[in-house]
């Protein structure tokens, strides 16, 4: 037989023919791609802007960051604020937090503190189901705070600082023992014990108050295989979206998803409370931002969110739909360096707060993405002690005696571009009242030996989360604090002091004492201490001064299919929404 | 030649290991960490993450040792275990995760090099044989335009024009939300933006290419002889212009494939494609250095072998070279 030479042209068909066929092939997904058009929807039945493929009552909500969907085991247990709502469609805890963030019996039939505030005890309501219509018992309470304080199985950041006041969880989370905390007694079915080490009134909110109660006839199962366990700490792992694991009690249960791509939570029928409106919630997650907007003005989505001011007139503008704006709980601040000289007077202190016209900033420097915010939290209302006024300021600065050739530095780490125009505008208002300021721009090592040699005077800094009422006091300026033997800790416990000098100098004793009494107070007298504290630091000062705090804005469609009032779909993104969350909405 | 292609295919094994370790050099010169990354300063007031925590946290994902010792660890792990680490943030195999998102990948990038080619090829020629034509001024102006502008906007650009004005074309998503098995149709429908975006550029470079090498070649000795002959310009063009013009396109198309899996990055990122880029896009803002060393090996392994496979396509395509290359070898 003739051998064939391999010519060019054959080199040439053989390309072709190749890369066509693997085109074909990887857009093809194997036989199930053959199945009759009929079966399958034809993209232009199913795709077209005017007619997407609706289902009946199935609200769409698009957004475009996958961290979104939910990432590691915060949320079970995120110091009190849950970062991911769609966990909450399916799986709730012991109790719900209202608009007005207070505690509501949820899964929990009732909760009491021991006499000295040091343990309470949770009791379950019988009769609730798991969505496998398993019942709900104590033990998933236990099991759900135990995958918290486990390494393998607990966020990623560590162990809630309010979880390590309970006895043993420290040693436990720290692998100092295997012994399982003896502050997390199981009493029986339906009694669920917490032992703590030091009185706190605050302990129910802070440690189960923001829980989302796994079942834990499934996870146990899981937690006792110490490989396979590591896997419970990510929602988006395999074994999280596998639909056999997601039992949970909420009013809505996950069926299926997409890494990325999308997830969908239909009706749970053996949801406790009223019947929930929609019959099914997806959510699709976008590449970018244009890409979500876009599918919202073809109607693909029902809602969308941003915090993203630029995107807000293109959303407002899209008819049948409303905009509104809900506070982010992220909050910019100056943090304020009492150890300066030039800077240890509550008059300056007064008079830098009254320099700075916050509206101003968030709506001609910040272009709106924020809104001018003056309190630390909730319970903070009205702390608003120095309002604009450049006339006063001047007037304190002349009775303190500041040196107009005094120079201070407005410290920040941020190198984004709003910062970059906002310290600016912040030290143009400071020179309107006679202050010479600059704005300084450090990061890494740099930043770090300039913070601790205590040449900060203003550092322009952010924070996520907003310190809960019964910290506040005491967070003044993120100080370390040391213990007997000298070590250092991140945070205030009883027998710890600030380590005098290193950082920005408010430490105040009161304030000491006003959170160890606030720690343990009863809820009455709260409300005194909290009042006590806010006239004392009007008087004497804070270490910082907040300045703004970021806007969200949410558009949703006028008509969305099942939903009686499409304002209960303001679903934002954590419990501190003022309007709705998703808890409200999805029990409405 | 056998030889010559197993000489470069040994060649490719420490070209990656070089990059890699360069990369992750850059990673860990880059400011903070993965730990940062999970528990960022701005944070601190809201978690309070102690000292020993952090080092607990450090010590879990392997901080605790020198950036060097992770290296070589990573690198045994590779060469003993063919295993590219784990994913720090989901805690899955990288190995698994690009095999997954891969296809994705290829698919997209095949797709667009395929009609950057082609489409590319047919205007440069287009161009070049109707030299200062109105055609080959449009077309070198549109070139130019396609060159200079940045990927992301033409994505934006397309995603407004083709998704919202003529919404003609799905938002994004390799398929539609929630069909498991798509159609050809469907598939090739979600398909259409991306590809579109991701072979402009490619399309404008080739065509610029192909114009001036065609150019140049229609200037040659032996193009105005075959002309003298009296062959027929088709044969004329066809069999001796687009012939030897084609050489410096195989090398282009190669030089091009770095911009072009670079530019899928993007394009997955806008058109949410659940490929490498993407993924790596990620891991990327997160310091997730296993996953991006792991889709550069990938993505460093496919230009390296598309450069060994230019290379024997060019010996295919010229006799001369492969005749040298066969002389010296």
């Amino acid at each position: 037989m003739e051998r064939r030479r391999f010519s060019r042209r054959d080199f040439l068909r053989f390309t072709g023919v190749t890369t066509g066929g693997l085109l074909l092939a990887a857009c093809g997904t194997g036989p199930e791609a053959e199945a009759p058009a009929a079966e399958a929807p034809a993209a232009s039945e199913s795709e077209t802007a005017a007619e997407p493929a609706m289902e009946e009552n199935v609200l769409r909500w698009g957004h475009w960051d996958t961290g979104y969907i939910g990432k590691q085991f915060p949320w079970t247990m995120a110091g009190g604020v849950n970062h991911t709502p769609l966990v909450k469609m399916s799986h709730e805890g012991p109790f719900f937090r209202n608009a007005n963030l207070e505690l509501e019996l949820n899964l929990a039939e009732s909760a009491e503190y021991n006499d000295d505030f040091t343990g309470f005890t949770v009791k379950i309501r019988e009769g609730l189901q798991w969505s496998d219509g398993e019942p709900v018992t104590a033990q998933d309470v236990w099991g759900t705070t135990l995958m918290a304080i486990t390494p393998d199985t607990s966020a990623a950041k560590g162990v809630e600082s309010a979880l390590q006041l309970v006895k043993g969880v420290k040693d436990y989370w720290l692998g100092s023992t295997e012994d399982l905390p003896e502050g997390l007694i199981l009493e029986d079915d339906y009694t669920f014990r917490v032992e703590m080490l030091e009185p706190w009134s605050d302990a129910i909110w802070n440690i189960v108050g923001g829980q989302q109660t796994l079942p834990w006839h499934i996870y146990g199962k899981i937690f006792e295989d110490k490989e396979a366990r590591t896997a419970l700490r990510d929602f988006e792992t395999p074994i999280m979206l596998d639909p056999e694991l997601q039992v949970g009690t909420g009013p809505y249960i996950y069926e299926k998803g997409e890494k990325e791509v999308f997830m969908r939570y239909v009706k749970n029928p053996l949801y406790h409370g009223p019947e929930p409106q929609l019959d099914a919630v997806e959510f699709i997650t976008y590449g970018s931002a244009d890409a979500c907007l876009v599918a919202f003005e073809r109607g693909e989505v029902d809602v969308m969110a941003t915090n993203d001011a630029a995107y807000v007139p293109s959303m407002a503008a899209v008819a049948g739909t409303q905009t509104y704006d809900t506070p982010d709980y992220y909050v910019r601040m100056l943090r304020y360096n009492w150890n300066q000289p030039y800077l240890n007077d509550i008059r300056v202190f007064k008079a830098i707060d009254m320099a700075l016209d916050r509206s101003v900033l968030c709506a001609q420097v910040l272009d709106e993405a924020c809104i001018a915010w003056r309190q630390m939290g909730p319970g903070t209302e009205g702390f608003d002690h120095n309002p604009y006024n450049p006339e006063e300021s001047k007037r304190l600065l002349e009775e303190a005696g500041w040196d107009p050739n005094q120079e201070i530095d407005l410290l920040t780490d941020y190198t984004d571009p709003l910062t970059a125009e906002l310290l600016p505008a912040i030290a143009a208002m400071l020179g309107q009242v006679g202050i010479k300021a600059t704005p300084k721009v450090l990061q890494g090592p740099a930043l770090t030996e300039y913070y601790y040699t205590g040449n900060v005077d203003i550092w322009y800094d952010g924070s996520w989360g907003i310190p809960s009422v019964t910290v506040w006091p005491g967070q003044y300026d993120d100080p370390i604090w040391v213990d007997a033997d000298g070590n250092e800790y991140g945070e205030y416990a009883e027998g710890r002091t600030p380590k005098a000098g290193n950082l920005m100098g408010f430490h105040p004793d009161w304030a000491q004492e006003a959170l160890e009494e606030y720690r343990a107070a009863t809820p009455e007298r709260k409300s005194e201490l909290l009042k006590l504290i806010q006239e004392r630091t009007a008087n004497e000062g804070t270490s910082w001064m907040t300045l703004a705090r970021y806007n969200r804005w949410i558009s949703h469609k006028d008509d969305i299919a099942g939903v009686d009032n499409p304002d209960t779909v303001l679903w934002n993104f954590d419990v501190f929404c003022t309007k709705s969350n998703a808890w409200t909405w999805s029990r409405a | 030649m056998i030889g010559y292609i197993f000489r470069r295919l040994i060649y490719i094994i420490p070209l990656l290991l070089l990059m890699t370790a360069i990369t992750f050099t850059m990673i860990e010169l880059a400011p903070g960490e993965f730990v940062d990354a999970l528990v960022p300063p701005d944070t601190a007031f809201g978690i309070r993450l102690e000292p020993e925590e952090r080092e607990r946290l450090r010590a879990r994902y392997g901080f605790d040792k020198p950036p060097y010792v992770r290296y070589f660890i990573w690198v045994k792990e590779l060469v003993v275990f063919q295993n590219l680490g784990t994913d720090l943030v989901t805690g899955a195999p990288v190995l698994t995760e690009l095999t997954q998102r891969w296809p994705m990948s290829l698919k997209l990038q095949g797709t667009a090099l395929v009609i950057y080619v082609a489409v590319g090829v047919m205007l440069g020629m287009a161009s070049a044989f109707r030299q200062y034509s109105a055609l080959d001024h449009v077309l070198t102006a549109f070139g130019l335009i396609w060159i200079s502008t940045p990927l992301f906007v033409f994505a934006i650009f397309l995603l407004y024009l083709f998704a919202l004005a003529l919404p003609i074309f799905p938002v994004g998503h390799e398929k539609p939300i929630g069909v498991e098995n798509p159609t050809i149709m469907q598939s090739i429908h979600h398909m259409v933006l991306p590809v579109a975006v991701l072979s402009l550029a490619g399309i404008a470079a080739t065509q610029r290419l192909m114009r001036a090498t065609i150019l140049e070649v229609l200037n040659a000795d032996y193009v105005r002889t075959s002309r003298a002959k009296g062959l027929r310009e088709r044969v004329v063009r066809f069999r001796h212009v687009l012939r030897n013009a084609s050489l410096p396109l195989v090398t282009g198309v190669v030089l091009g494939l770095p911009e072009l899996i670079g530019g899928s990055f993007i394009v997955e990122y806008v058109f949410s494609w659940p490929g490498v880029g993407s993924y790596s896009l990620n891991a990327a803002l997160h310091y997730n250095y296993p996953v991006l060393l792991g889709g550069l090996i990938l993505n460093g392994g496919l230009v390296l072998l598309a450069s060994l496979l230019a290379d024997i396509a060019i010996g295919w395509v010229d006799p001369r070279i492969r005749i040298t290359a066969g002389r010296q070898g």
